[in-house]
């Protein structure tokens, strides 16, 4: 096997990691906003369920999580049909990083004051206004470096789904490695991660650096 | 006219704040509401502002109480600048001030844009349009605050401590500018600053722990004030 072909068949499969990745994140990002709003709602059996469930996926690793949705999803009595290993992969890491998410929203959300709320409303703006125009902005900024390291750690977790038998990245190198007998290959996949995980981490200082120069901080 | 009845209102598991405080805000005056640190007078603006729901007492806006009212109607009728001012710091001076006027007025954004930008000039801020209120001074960032809710056209509008960030001169200025809207927009401003009451307002209210002891015209309410021992700030 050549390195170019070699290479090709990495690529195809940090593709599909890729995409998986990224349809987690988008989707795990817009479940976390409402869970991340009812996170700090008062009381109510609601919160203290998600409350509950985000506790439980944020303290048990990814890899069972992967594994129970895979093989435990045809074993729900209604459902009945098992999923395929990408759908399974999908719903597991958006399951997952909205747990994180939510987490990081719900704090981001905390930290703008209760004035600006006032403030908003005191303006004639409506509930959704408010929340749209001044506070999600806010919450958005404040939570965006955290935002990051999730995304960041799950676009790396992302390579667990191999166990499910998807065939992105680590499951292409290992077969890659077991052909050419040349472990230089495991270094390749980890060059890839890092071509995209790196501008992720950057953007994340440079949003922070911003804020500061805007005097974000003292309002 | 603003109508206040016998308000009355106790924080949850506080002390009673407000007990029965009857005053009204005629229309064409500028009203200076005094009164020492914790007597109240904070509480009688969110109260009024409708932050603060009481239980006892009415407030009318011209005969009509303003429980009944509908929020919008309300909030551009009544508007109201905070001690803390709360501009939103993500957003530029020309933006805090644009926000209410297209999402609330449905005001097109140019025309928006041109009278905040001239509001700005009036205040002698033209050159912060592009600065975040992070960036600004605490006496330019309560101009801008006055001036976003001013964009509004309130019919009234209370503003608590609104000199507390300026210097002397400013503080002059600033009445004269007040007084020169009266005829648009009534205030009521809540302040320490006794010279700046004199000068800005006609009538004025003093309140103590909570209870009115005198309204009248603003020389005399001064003078309980001064007699108060309350320290004269700004
Ligand atoms: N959120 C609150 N919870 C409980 N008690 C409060 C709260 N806010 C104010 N109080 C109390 O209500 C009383 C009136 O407070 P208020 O803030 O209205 O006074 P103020 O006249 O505006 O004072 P200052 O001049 O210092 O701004 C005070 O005794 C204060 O301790
Ligand atoms: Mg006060």
């Amino acid at each position: 096997m050549t390195f170019g072909r070699a290479l090709a068949f990495l690529l195809r499969g940090f593709v599909l990691t890729l995409l998986v990745a990224a349809a987690s994140l988008l989707l795990g990002f817009l479940v976390s906003i409402p869970v991340g709003i009812v996170l700090n709602l008062p009381g109510g059996v609601v919160r203290l369920v998600l409350r509950a469930v985000v506790d439980f996926i944020r303290g048990t690793p990814i890899l069972i999580q992967l594994l129970f949705v895979y093989f435990g999803w045809p074993l729900i009595p209604v459902v009945g049909v098992s999923l395929s290993p990408i759908a399974a992969s999908i719903l597991a890491l958006t399951v997952n990083s909205a747990a994180y998410m939510a987490e990081v929203v719900r704090s981001g959300l905390m930290s703008v004051s209760p004035g600006q709320r006032l403030a908003g409303r005191a303006l004639g703006l409506r509930p959704w206004q408010v929340f749209r125009f001044v506070v999600w902005p806010q919450a958005f900024r404040i939570a965006m470096p955290p935002l990051m390291n999730s995304v960041v750690a799950l676009i790396k977790d992302t390579a667990l789904i191999s166990v499910i038998t998807v065939s992105e990245l680590i499951a292409n190198v290992r077969s890659v490695v077991s052909v050419t007998w040349n472990p230089a290959y495991y270094l390749v996949a980890a060059v890839l991660f890092f071509i995209v995980t790196f501008p992720l981490m950057k953007l994340a200082g440079r949003v922070e650096r911003r804020m500061k120069e805007r005097g974000f901080a003292n309002d | 006219m603003i109508e206040v009845e016998r308000l009355s209102f106790r924080y949850p598991g506080g002390a009673l704040a407000l007990k029965e405080v009857s005053v009204r805000f005629a229309p064409g005056k500028v009203s200076a509401v005094l009164g020492e640190s914790g007597s109240g007078k904070t509480t009688f603006l969110l109260c009024i502002g409708r932050f603060l729901r009481f239980r006892k007492g009415t407030v009318r806006l011209d005969g009509a109480d303003i429980r009944t009212l509908p929020e919008r109607e309300f909030r551009r009728r009544v508007g109201i600048v905070f001690q803390h001012l709360y501009l939103f710091p993500h957003l530029t001076v020309l933006e805090n001030m644009m926000l209410a006027p297209v999402h609330v007025l449905g005001r097109p954004g140019d025309e928006a844009e041109a009278e905040a930008r001239k509001m700005l000039d009036r205040l002698d801020i033209g050159d912060l349009a592009q600065s975040y209120p992070g960036q600004v001074s605490g006496g330019q960032a309560q101009r801008v605050a006055i001036a976003r809710a001013l964009l509004l056209r309130p019919d009234y509008l209370f503003l608590d401590e609104p000199t507390s960030a300026l210097d002397a001169k400013t503080a002059d200025d600033f009445a004269a500018w007040l007084k020169g809207l009266k005829d648009t927009t009534n205030f009521v401003v809540v302040t320490h600053n006794l010279l700046f009451a004199e000068s800005v307002a006609t009538e004025g209210v003093y309140l103590s722990g909570g209870r009115v002891l005198d309204t009248g015209p603003v020389g005399r309410i001064a003078g309980h004030a001064r007699a108060g021992k309350l320290v004269t700030r700004g």
